[in-house]
């Protein structure tokens, strides 16, 4: 039986295995031990193992390097073992805002017709910027950011209560997109301008109520980097 | 290595070096004579490298106020032993772990490690990486499988059908009864809700006649449909059956009056929110009535999707700091939960046909 204590961040580490290198020259093996406790003296190891190719894949999944080979959609745009990018059409969708004074409260559960979008998740981060075209982005192509309040400068979502699915996979995006959008928006990220629109961010969204289709890209702020960059950058500067 | 060969190659000189041969004492020989001890085999002389200057634990410690409020109230009440607190090096964490070692020790620990492979955590968070904890003051002992359990029942079926036909139905009843007071026990009314479900998903589809299903049915002792004894009758038994059955009764109903002697405490809506929609227990045993049955292909099956979403714990105590008593409660409550473990593993002992699921422990 294993027991545990795990109270705020104090942890208790035991020495579990330890894993010892022999070499001659450029040639390198390794070996894996168990450690023994016993009860009264020094631990000590345990008979060893090679290290096999197999224990190095279970070493490397267990940090995330490893992925499952999935055939990608069209509107995936990179994937790699930590991060997933994609981007959506420019369509309507129910909004939820925090009813904290009545101008959101006349603005919450309506439907908005939205922008382009581009989504990115990095570890279990989600990122969105928006686009100025209705079509699948380039390298290139430069971004807008995404007109939405617990969004930061860099993209970054603050995800507080929103109940995201536990898969990173092109599969599960939808599920993601959905989760965003099924989530209140409460507040704004830090200082960040969301959009051009003469009358700033309520403005733009009380302008949109009840409308279903054409948001107004003219009134995207521009967020200064490309998709490369964004991709690349992964909410860091 | 004979003894000769020793003599001209010597291995494990170096300090570090990994499973160096023992050094003999032994007197010098001369250079031509070969001494008797260098023509025998040579002893196991493997030495496995001693950590002496290499710390078995690291500790990490952010805030100890919450484990000391907790101890406190383990030491007022008698639950944490003196002695444990010498031994921790007067660290609160490693007191704590210890005292809940003690505790699951004096409670059985010895007899559930023999057949159940289990993790008992006490911890601030129902999820372990989760951001958000229980509230201020609000920790949780939480018990969940690191691997299911076996428990095979057509040998004892078979063995207790001999004293009365409605015995087997009696046994099962009262051992899964018993243990899902407590843990989750899998067994084949899961795997015929297994098979139910794929069903339904079969039906709506093309050919669904075509899709073959696990046999439940077929693999289920038909004695399990009787009605099962009451316990008036189920003590004459105990006094006047066969030496095996009666032992076998007499267990029974020790691992249903332990089961009893607390309640499991209840699923509450703040538990809930910290979950959220997670999947049902992982097992902590599986009841099969063969080792390759229908039953352990539907647990198989379901297994492979088990992790999907976070699974729910198999049991949560809640120990509210703010309440001294309602801690001992909690401690007393894990105590039964294990004491009715215990119990289990000693049934399963002594249920024919169960000697391979038996957990040794190496070293």
């Amino acid at each position: 039986m294993d027991i545990h204590v795990r109270i705020g961040d104090n942890r208790v580490f035991t020495l579990k295995q330890a894993v010892l290198l022999y070499e001659e020259g450029r040639r390198t093996f390794a070996t894996l031990h168990e450690v023994k406790h016993p009860p009264d003296g020094a631990p000590y190891l345990y008979a060893g193992q090679s290290v096999t190719t197999g224990f190095l894949e279970t070493l490397a999944a267990g940090l995330g390097a490893s992925m499952d080979a999935e055939v990608l959609p069209e509107h995936v745009l990179a994937r790699t073992p930590e991060l997933i990018a994609w981007w959506s059409r420019g369509q309507a969708r129910l909004v939820f805002f925090a009813e904290s004074n009545a101008e959101t409260r006349k603005l919450n559960g309506k439907m908005y017709p939205h922008p382009p979008l581009v989504f990115m998740i990095h570890g279990r981060e989600l990122f969105v910027r928006a686009l100025a075209e209705d079509c699948r982005p380039k390298a290139d192509t430069r971004l807008k950011s995404a007109p939405y309040w617990n969004t930061d400068s860099h993209g970054r979502v603050c995800l507080g209560s929103m109940r995201v699915p536990e898969e990173i996979s092109a599969s599960s995006s939808s599920g993601w997109e959905t989760a965003y959008f099924a989530s209140e928006f409460t507040h704004p990220s830090g200082a960040v301008r969301l959009t051009t629109h003469p009358k700033g961010f309520l403005g733009l969204w009380s302008s949109l109520v009840g409308k279903k289709r054409n948001f107004p890209v003219e009134f995207l702020a521009d967020c200064k980097e490309t998709v490369q960059e964004f991709l690349q950058r992964k909410g860091e500067r | 290595m004979s003894g000769t060969a020793n003599r001209v190659c010597v291995v494990g000189e170096g300090s570090g070096a990994m499973l160096a041969l023992a050094r003999r004492q032994a007197p010098l020989p001369t250079r031509r004579i070969v001494t008797a001890e260098q023509l025998m085999a040579p002893q196991c002389g493997v030495v496995l490298p001693c950590l002496d200057a290499v710390p078995g634990e690291e500790r990490f410690v952010a805030d100890d106020r919450e484990t000391i409020s907790l101890l406190e109230i383990l030491v007022d009440c008698g639950i944490a032993a003196v002695e444990d607190w010498e031994r921790s090096k007067k660290d609160p964490t490693k007191y704590l772990l210890l005292t809940l070692e003690r505790w699951i020790r004096d409670h059985g620990g010895a007899d559930i490690d023999r057949r159940f492979d289990l993790d008992i955590t006490l911890s601030d968070r129902l999820v372990d990486y989760a951001e958000e904890r229980g509230a201020e003051g609000m920790l949780y002992l939480i018990v969940d499988p690191n691997a299911a359990a076996f428990v095979l029942l057509s040998p004892v079926i078979e063995l207790l059908a001999e004293t009365h036909l409605r015995l087997p139905a009696t046994l099962f009843n009262i051992f899964a009864g018993s243990l899902n007071r407590w843990i989750r026990v899998y067994d084949y009314r899961d795997a015929e809700e297994r098979v139910e479900m794929l069903r339904e998903w079969y039906e709506g589809e093309e050919n669904a006649d075509q899709y073959e299903l696990p046999d439940i049915e077929g693999c289920t002792a038909k004695c399990l449909k009787e009605k099962p004894l009451s316990l008036r009758i189920l003590n004459e038994l105990s006094q006047n059956a066969n030496d095996e059955a009666k032992e076998m009764i007499k267990g029974l109903l020790e691992l249903r009056r332990i089961s009893k002697q607390s309640k499991r405490p209840e699923f509450t809506a703040e538990m809930g929110q910290q979950l959220m929609d997670g999947n049902p227990p992982l097992p902590c045993l599986l009841a099969a009535f063969s080792p390759g049955d229908a039953v352990v292909g539907c647990f198989d099956d379901e297994s492979q999707s088990a992790m999907e979403a976070t699974p729910d714990p198999n049991l949560i105590i809640p120990l509210n700091l703010a309440d001294p008593l309602r801690v001992r409660h909690g401690f007393r409550t894990l105590a039964v939960a294990c004491e009715t473990l215990a119990a289990a593993s000693r049934l399963i002992d002594l249920m024919p046909g169960n000697d391979e699921s038996v957990i040794t422990l190496e070293g």
